[in-house]
């Protein structure tokens, strides 16, 4: 073997920024109709497929009576702020929500109370003794009324003498009534569409830098003097073969 | 029209068995109005037709007198069907077996059934030595099915002869499918009868197909070829 | 089926243009790997077939005729020989007639117009690697190198046949063509593995089908050859 052509015979492939660069050119028509199909997906998804959900919002607040509750009006609000986890897990049981269910037209009988406490978010900000309501639902119109009514029959029930729920009797008020929610609250069409270009980026350039990987055709004479062993003496034209002329 | 493949030829291969049966098949020839006639007899070793320039040039001057003598208003032309094989060349050259008339036309065939020898090779041979390859019924080779292998054919300066009954489906149906297919993509520059008998006279019923279909410009293109002439 | 080859000879058809160029600097290559002992026959293989190796032949031996220098191709590709339709020849006489017939090679031989002389195959050998190893064939060869300044061989793949280890074993130098984005690296290798197990002298690797004008001087990444270049 003439020793001038050796060369080391080196295993490991780096590869530079430039490299990288002349390897996303290459593709960029790949890359550029993945990422448009990805994204048309997004888009058709976030538009058609995905109904939109509205939500409707309200509040209660915490009325203590000083007087009644005890010694002074700050362990009143201490005594409250310790109930508010009660109240708000009042608001969502099966007591309340079955009366929901019930006086609600747009929730058919028998509709799972589960599914309705899923769409119900109730949240309070500590020593705050405010409980917001949130209702999400695909109409707006429901959303407003199963808020609405969620608030004034969970006030009714605890008030209710027959209930007995001395905890609660006369302790809730409702604060801001739910108005009719104009726009949806999901999908965040914006997010959405720009979640999409992104993630059909990401896939283009996987698919992409997977290809490069398994590519085992020589790209330049560099690799080819690197896989093989041997000096590459020179890159020529060579002659594209036309096999196929027609279809 | 011009007819630049016939069996009419008697005695000599699985055409006319005689010289009567020639001149009627002439006469159908111009009753459909072909005026140049070219007689083809094969030149196939494995068949064993065999018959010798010379021994055709016999026949074909009879044939040429009997014509004349019954007043037919067409022209004869000698020539060859050869079964190409690795002689062909060598023979062509020692004039052993003829061109179209003189010319540098040559009409060959290859088997109906495998490929058996590189058409490539034989184009590129052949064009080579100055001649132009005419080849004939191509579509009726099971082995020459696509288009790709009548451009490439042509590309590589072979011209492209069809048989009439192969328009008519006197073949079947493959063929004939295949063949419009053919015409529709321009890759015909020929059609000719290959007429061994009655059966075949087929020339002017598909004349009139092409005619209606493509015009009367393309059909006179293929079927009034007067290139054969240069 | 038909397939179509075409050979381009841009040394004979542009002599001017960047393509030719880059064979000229494989010429120039192949002398500075050895400038003691010159290298006059040289061969023209790959690993597989239609990667190049005999566009690269008969542009090689065109850059020597182009020198004024005396150069024969011999078509070794005895089972799918291609250098008549490379220079439109017809492949009526050949080696067929030398190895068979007892032809003086010189009858046989076919002077083409660029100045490349060329021995053709002829009829279908049979047994093509034991007539490549006959002393015959390598007695006409060492003939034929007193009378040329360089012979170019071409010969089939070395994945193919035997035949390509079999020439290398009498010529000079190989020199081994791979396609870009065509020839698979395994196989490349391979076939290198191959020669060389065979002690071949193997004077270099040739990339094909590049573009050469997109990628002048640097031997980074390429695009496909442009097949119709105009000068």
């Amino acid at each position: 073997m003439n020793e001038f052509n050796q060369q080391p015979a080196i295993e490991e492939e780096g590869m530079t920024l430039q490299q990288l660069f002349h390897i996303v050119w290459l593709n960029r028509a790949l890359i550029f109709f993945v990422t448009l199909w990805i994204a048309v997906i997004g888009v058709i998804y976030t538009y058609v497929i995905v109904t939109p959900t509205y939500t409707a919002e309200t509040s209660l607040i915490v009325d203590v009576d000083v007087e009644t509750s005890g010694t002074s009006e700050q362990s009143g609000i201490v005594v409250a702020q310790n109930l508010i986890q009660t109240y708000k897990v009042f608001l969502v049981s099966n007591l309340v929500l079955e009366s929901v269910v019930e006086d609600v037209e747009g929730l058919p009988d028998g509709y799972s109370l589960n599914a309705l406490r899923n769409n119900i978010s109730v949240s309070t900000t500590t020593s705050v003794l405010i409980i917001n309501i949130s209702v999400e639902n695909a109409s707006p119109a429901l959303a407003q009324e199963i808020a609405n009514t969620l608030v004034t029959n969970s006030i009714a029930i605890a008030d209710d003498e027959e209930n007995g729920f001395k905890l609660l009797q006369s302790k809730l008020k409702m604060l801001d009534v739910a108005e009719l929610p104009t726009s949806p609250s999901s999908p965040n069409k914006m997010l959405n569409i720009v979640i999409s270009v992104l993630l059909g980026g990401i896939v283009a350039l996987g698919l992409v830098f997977v290809k490069e990987l398994f590519n085992n055709k020589f790209q330049s004479a560099t690799e080819m003097e690197k896989y093989l062993g041997i000096k590459v003496i020179a890159a020529v034209p060579g002659t594209m073969k036309e096999r196929k002329q027609v279809e | 029209m011009i007819d630049i493949h016939t069996h009419i030829l008697p005695h000599v291969d699985d055409g006319s068995p005689d010289m009567e049966t020639s001149i009627s098949l002439i006469e159908s020839e111009i009753q459909q109005g072909v005026t140049d006639v070219f007689v083809t007899p094969h030149f196939y070793r494995y068949r064993e037709y065999l018959s010798s320039v010379e021994n055709n040039t016999a026949i074909f001057e009879e044939i040429k007198a009997e014509v004349k003598k019954r007043g037919l208003k067409v022209n004869l032309y000698l020539g060859n069907e050869i079964y190409y094989d690795l002689d062909t060349l060598k023979k062509l050259e020692g004039k052993k077996v003829a061109t179209l008339n003189g010319s540098k036309y040559v009409l060959i065939e290859f088997s109906l059934t495998r490929e058996t020898e590189d058409i490539g090779d034989a184009i590129n041979d052949l064009t080579a030595k100055g001649y132009v390859p005419i080849i004939a019924h191509p579509e009726r080779y099971p082995y020459l099915q696509s288009l790709n292998d009548y451009q490439i054919m042509r590309r590589m300066g072979a011209k492209i002869q069809v048989n009439s009954g192969s328009l008519t489906g006197y073949y079947g149906k493959k063929i004939k499918k295949f063949v419009w297919k053919l015409l529709k993509n321009d890759l015909v520059d020929f059609v000719a009868s290959d007429i061994h008998d009655f059966r075949m006279s087929t020339l002017k019923v598909s004349y009139d197909m092409v005619a209606k279909l493509f015009g009367l410009e393309r059909a006179n293109k293929i079927y009034n070829n007067k290139e054969i002439f240069e | 089926m038909m397939e179509l080859f075409e050979y381009r000879n841009v040394v004979i058809e542009s002599p001017n243009s960047p393509e030719a160029e880059a064979y000229r600097k494989l010429e120039l290559n192949i002398r500075m790997s050895n400038i003691d002992k010159p290298l006059r026959v040289i061969q023209s293989t790959s690993a597989t077939p239609q990667d190049g190796k005999t566009t690269t032949a008969i542009n090689l031996a065109a850059v020597y005729a182009e020198k004024g220098k005396k150069v024969i191709i011999l078509d070794f590709d005895l089972r799918r020989p291609k250098i008549q339709r490379a220079f439109h020849k017809s492949n009526d006489i050949g080696l067929y007639d030398f190895v068979v017939n007892d032809k003086d090679v010189h009858d046989l031989i076919i002077r083409d117009e660029s100045g490349i002389d060329l021995l053709l195959t002829g009829h279908k050998l049979s047994y093509p690697h034991i007539v490549l190893q006959s002393n015959k064939v390598i007695e006409m060869v060492n003939q034929l190198k007193n009378e040329y300044d360089y012979i170019v061989v071409d010969t089939p793949p070395v994945l193919s046949v035997t035949d390509a280890l079999v020439v290398s074993k009498f010529v000079d130098g190989v020199i081994y063509v791979a396609a870009y984005n065509q020839t698979r690296k395994d196989n490349a290798k391979a076939g290198l593995e191959q020669l060389k197990e065979n002690n071949a002298n193997i004077i270099g690797a040739v990339l094909a089908n590049i573009d050469v004008r997109k990628s002048q001087g640097s031997y980074g990444y390429y695009y496909y050859s442009n097949y119709d270049t105009k000068e």
